[in-house]
């Protein structure tokens, strides 16, 4: 049960962390590094509340072992708004009602950041297709789609 | 989850003797969104855990006109959607890994994992096998190669032997009008199993009304993923017509060996089998008929 | 449509009260609630549908480094059948206090046999696996149907049908016989046009709400307890802890973080 020194940039800072080779990234960022903005939902990879962009890429950090993140960047809920400002996606999730219970959404938002950053100005059936894996059981969808739509057209408003 | 040691080896002797040492304690880790939820679960044990994304040569993406494809091991789908070769030369491959998981699961999960963990379902293993690729094996001997319809051997279970890990996979370069095409059933519009996948490809006469030669290969209907191929050898020499590829899809049809289970009867897979086989057919002849 | 204007809230899209808290990750919901020295627990559960727990054997489970306690029914207080009004539903406690963990009997396939306490959720885990439980399998029954047959196998063999006020006189599977009738149905079917009779089956279903269960509990040695738990009913899980605990009320506190979904089915535990 030893333990591995991870060295890993998460949300712009350089964090070490020691796990073992068993804990998932999730289990590091909630238990470790006390960020617990990440959700467990399923904790096999169907809900998506627990979605962190790695390296650029959107995962699941509960199908992730803390002991890959060795070198990598890392972006999770907690890293999205600056303390002036929120995210325009926070915004716009909070002023579509995108969310009622909430423990998905801080996985609906990482998703949606990671689609905005590598595509600024999607169409609605690409925004469906690309939140696929993010399940929300209170909203029905329709309003955390049009939350990203709206968060994109603020992006390019400058807003 | 029990405990388990991890190591990440930076090249494929060092990898295959952590293997050969550990023998059957030891597991490959590449994209992980099915190992690290089988160790979970208790499905699969392991008291070493191999990462082998640091070994170059599983991270290979590149095409030779002569060699064809070479496709490393964990390369994750959304690089290979991603490559514009792959996009131009082989279309049904990216059929199946853009329907893998959702975005997440695409973001880590590799066809060599997909191959590796030898589910009847998975949805990369028919348009590989129609595509003709094989699978180079790194192992204490050096390296061999096996053809993907051959494998897996069992649910979950696959030829590799102690010692031995996927390197890569190599598909032969596309040949003149030729087309491949990879679909499957759900219930939902994504992020879901196959109850049934289809695969076809096929090399067309040069004014494109014959069929030079055809492969079909099916998911979900068997143990492993099953290689029909007599299905794709009673088109060679016929006619591209709704009848020859309607027989191509009975004789598929009559392979399968489904059973029923949460995701569909048995009756209703096979008639799907028939279904879709006619519409991979289909899709890969068009391919064909653009390419 | 000008006076609109004049309300305050009408008409206007009101930002929610927790939403900043829900959009930035800051809010606290039960899983996220971390403090000094937390332990981790696991449950075993059942795999028989319905057996006669002969013995349980915990002693290999607490010799692994890092498990702190495991606990079975026999650390928990003897009920009687007290029928208690908990708010949304009247319930015998002594039922409930097997269901926590059962005693004497399983009486579902997941039925909760023992609990662990580690100072990781990974060996506490590992700790199940070290409890030994002698089962004896008895036959289960698996349908309502079934259940109701007379020469079915009993799953509570002290129960007594109630109905209307009165209690049947032996043991059966039927708990309660409810009857609702207005008038004279008899008469009624009889100058009926058309009488429909027919059976509908449905699969158990529960609500599918994303946060998995959970809960975390700070015991003081002055008696005290508080437990932070992701319910839809504070009060009912105090009620039911005081009961099921013995423990005085007024020393039970149940604090309701954010909550995952529920629908209702997180109303109690």
């Amino acid at each position: 049960m030893s333990r591995v020194h991870v060295q890993a940039r998460i949300n712009g800072e350089e964090t070490e962390f020691l796990c073992e080779p068993r804990q998932s990234l999730l289990e590091v960022l909630r238990d470790v590094l006390m960020l617990t903005g990440s959700k467990e939902g399923c904790n096999n990879g169907n809900c998506g509340a627990c979605n962190v962009i790695l390296d650029g890429r959107l995962v699941n950090s509960c199908l992730v072992l803390g002991v890959e993140a060795q070198g990598k960047d890392i972006q999770t809920i907690e890293g999205l708004a600056t303390p002036d400002r929120l995210h325009p996606l926070q915004q716009q999730f909070l002023e579509h009602a995108a969310l009622q219970c909430g423990i998905c959404t801080p996985g609906f938002i990482v998703a949606a950041k990671a689609l905005l950053d590598k595509n600024p100005h999607p169409t609605e059936p690409q925004v469906r297709h690309w939140l696929a894996g993010n399940l929300c059981r209170c909203t029905g969808y329709d309003k955390i789609v049009r939350a990203v739509l709206s968060a994109a057209d603020a992006v390019r408003d400058g807003r | 989850m029990y405990d388990f040691d991890y190591a990440s080896p930076r090249s494929v002797r060092e990898a295959v003797s952590l293997l050969e040492r550990r023998g059957d304690d030891a597991r490959v880790l590449s994209g992980g969104t099915d190992l690290i939820v089988q160790l979970r679960e208790g499905r699969r044990k392991a008291g070493l855990v191999v990462d082998i994304k640091e070994i170059p040569e599983v991270n290979d993406l590149s095409y030779g006109p002569r060699q064809g494809l070479r496709l490393g091991a964990a390369v994750p789908c959304y690089k290979i959607y991603g490559n514009e070769t792959v996009q131009k030369l082989y279309p049904g491959l990216i059929d199946a890994v853009s329907l893998v998981g959702g975005i997440q699961i695409q973001g880590r999960a590799t066809v060599g994992g997909n191959l590796c963990n030898a589910s009847p379902a998975a949805d990369t293993i028919p348009p590989l096998i129609v595509l003709g690729a094989a699978c180079v094996i790194a192992g204490p001997q050096g390296t061999r190669t096996v053809p993907v319809e051959d494998f897996c051997i069992a649910p979950g279970r696959t030829v590799l032997q102690r010692g031995e890990f996927l390197l890569s996979l190599r598909i032969p370069p596309p040949l003149k009008n030729s087309g491949a095409f990879y679909l499957r059933f759900i219930p939902r519009n994504e992020m879901d199993i196959a109850v049934v996948g289809a695969g076809a490809s096929v090399v067309l006469g040069k004014r494109r009304t014959v069929f030079v030669s055809a492969r079909v290969a099916l998911g979900a209907v068997a143990p492993t993923p099953l290689f029909v191929r007599e299905a794709g050898d009673a088109l060679a020499e016929k006619p591209v017509s709704d009848e020859s590829i309607q027989q191509a899809a009975e004789i598929a049809r009559a392979a399968a060996r489904p059973i029923s289970d949460m995701r569909g009867t048995a009756d209703h897979r096979r008639h799907l089998v028939g279904v879709l086989t006619r519409r991979a057919l289909e899709g890969a002849i068009r391919r064909a008929k653009e390419s | 449509m000008s006076e609109s204007t004049a309300y305050k809230v009408i008409g206007t899209r009101p930002i929610r009260h927790d939403g900043l808290d829900k959009v930035t990750g800051r809010a606290i919901y039960g899983a996220d609630v971390q403090m000094v020295g937390l332990l981790y627990g696991k449950i075993l559960r059942s795999p028989h549908a319905h057996a006669r727990i002969r013995k349980i054997d915990t002693s290999r489970a607490l010799a692994l480094p890092g498990v702190k306690a495991v606990t079975t029914h026999q650390d928990l207080p003897s009920l009687d059948d007290k029928i208690a009004d908990l708010g949304e539903a009247v319930v015998n406690m002594r039922y409930m206090s097997n269901n926590i963990l059962a005693e004497g009997k399983v009486l579902y396939k997941g039925h909760a046999v023992a609990a662990v306490a580690a100072t990781s959720p990974h060996i506490a885990e590992e700790a199940l696996a070290l409890i030994d439980v002698e089962y004896e399998v008895l036959p289960p029954v698996m349908d309502v149907l079934d259940a109701m047959n007379e020469r079915a196998p009993l799953v509570l063999e002290d129960l007594k049908t109630s109905s209307i006020g009165q209690k049947g006189d032996r043991p059966s599977n039927v708990a309660s016989h409810f009857q609702h009738k207005l008038g004279d149905p008899e008469k009624g079917f009889a100058e009926a046009d058309v009488v429909i009779d027919r059976e509908f089956h449905t699969a158990t279903v529960h609500q599918g709400y994303i946060e998995p269960h959970n809960a975390t509990a700070l015991y003081s040695p002055d008696g005290h307890l508080t437990v932070w738990c992701s319910t839809q009913g504070a009060f009912a899980v105090r009620s039911q802890l005081a009961e099921i605990l013995q423990m005085p009320i007024a020393t039970v506190k149940v604090v309701p973080p954010a909550l995952g979904g529920g629908f209702g089915g997180t109303m109690t535990y």
